[in-house]
């Protein structure tokens, strides 16, 4: 079986670690980075079905790592959700133009995104005797 | 304690707001307001503070909350025990999302700013104080046993 992989892209080591929560209960490959440039050069080299995108990192932001994705044929329509504490219209018009699939404003509800990345991955729980760490 | 600036909103308002969302859909955790009192200035706490800066806006967000309350927000945002780092980075992970909405407001009375990356120490309370024509907000709050500290100070 092929796991989908995510990318958690978030210079919060607690909005990791809590991705990593929620996602446990769930057949897939879980990638880490702290910041955009970390984060561009995941997305190379896991080529993930799905990113978790923060805008505020320090290094490279958000918005900046997704216009360097577009550069990239092979990663540029990699499926983006992200998941940020940034709500201005502006920033949300922005990523939209850039193809990011949905957004989360930070508090979130677990509930609420899963529900959002079902809609892009397949997520398929794991038997309830079968939840080792996330990988 | 709030002190009259020129601001459209009700800081007091904006900052329970905040912290009440946070508490109840992140940690699933309730809130009662609570009076200042010399106690209240006697325990040790995290301080996490997030600046809020836009053309017409320069904001300091400052939540203080005590060491046993910090532990148990991380436990339940990540799952397990944690450490020390994980511990301040979680403190600051909530100071940033109350930011975040406390932001969502200003911009949306006319005064728009970007968060900054939150600032985590421990110590004794600390309590902001503004200059001449400044807003200044401190609410008090318990949660269980554990105190909770929200300040905000709107600098002129």
């Amino acid at each position: 079986m092929t796991l989908p992989k995510i990318l958690s892209v978030d210079d919060s080591r607690t909005i990791r670690l809590m991705l990593k929560r929620v996602f446990r209960p769930f057949h897939c490959e879980l990638f880490e980075a702290a910041d955009g440039m970390e984060g561009l050069e995941a997305v190379i080299t896991h080529q993930p079905d799905l990113i978790m995108l923060d805008y505020n990192m320090p290094v490279m932001d958000g918005v900046t790592m997704l216009r360097k994705m577009r550069e990239h044929d092979n990663i540029k329509r990699t499926p983006v959700i992200m998941l940020t504490a940034e709500d201005s219209n502006e920033i949300i018009s922005t990523v939209a133009r850039l193809g990011v699939r949905d957004y989360i404003i930070k508090p979130f509800e677990d509930e609420i995104l899963l529900s959002k990345v079902s809609r892009i991955i397949n997520l398929e729980r794991k038997p309830e005797t079968d939840q080792p760490e996330a990988v | 304690m709030t002190t009259s600036g020129q601001l459209p909103i009700s800081l007091k308002d904006t900052a329970e707001r905040a912290l009440k969302e946070i508490f109840s859909k992140q940690l699933k955790l309730s809130l009662e307001p609570a009076e200042s009192s010399d106690e209240t200035h006697d325990f040790k706490t995290f301080h996490a503070s997030v600046s809020i800066t836009g053309d017409r806006v320069k904001a300091s967000v400052l939540l203080q909350i005590s060491e046993a309350l910090a532990a148990k927000a991380t436990r339940i945002l990540i799952g397990c025990e944690g450490q020390g780092e994980e511990i301040e980075d979680a403190t600051g992970e909530l100071c940033n999302m109350i930011s975040g909405r406390i932001k969502s407001e200003l911009t949306a009375a006319g005064f728009p700013g970007v968060l900054g990356t939150p600032i985590i120490t421990f110590g004794s309370r600390i309590d902001l104080r503004g200059a001449t024509g400044s807003d200044l907000c401190r609410t008090e709050w318990t949660c269980g046993t554990d105190q909770i500290n929200l300040q905000i100070l709107i600098q002129p």
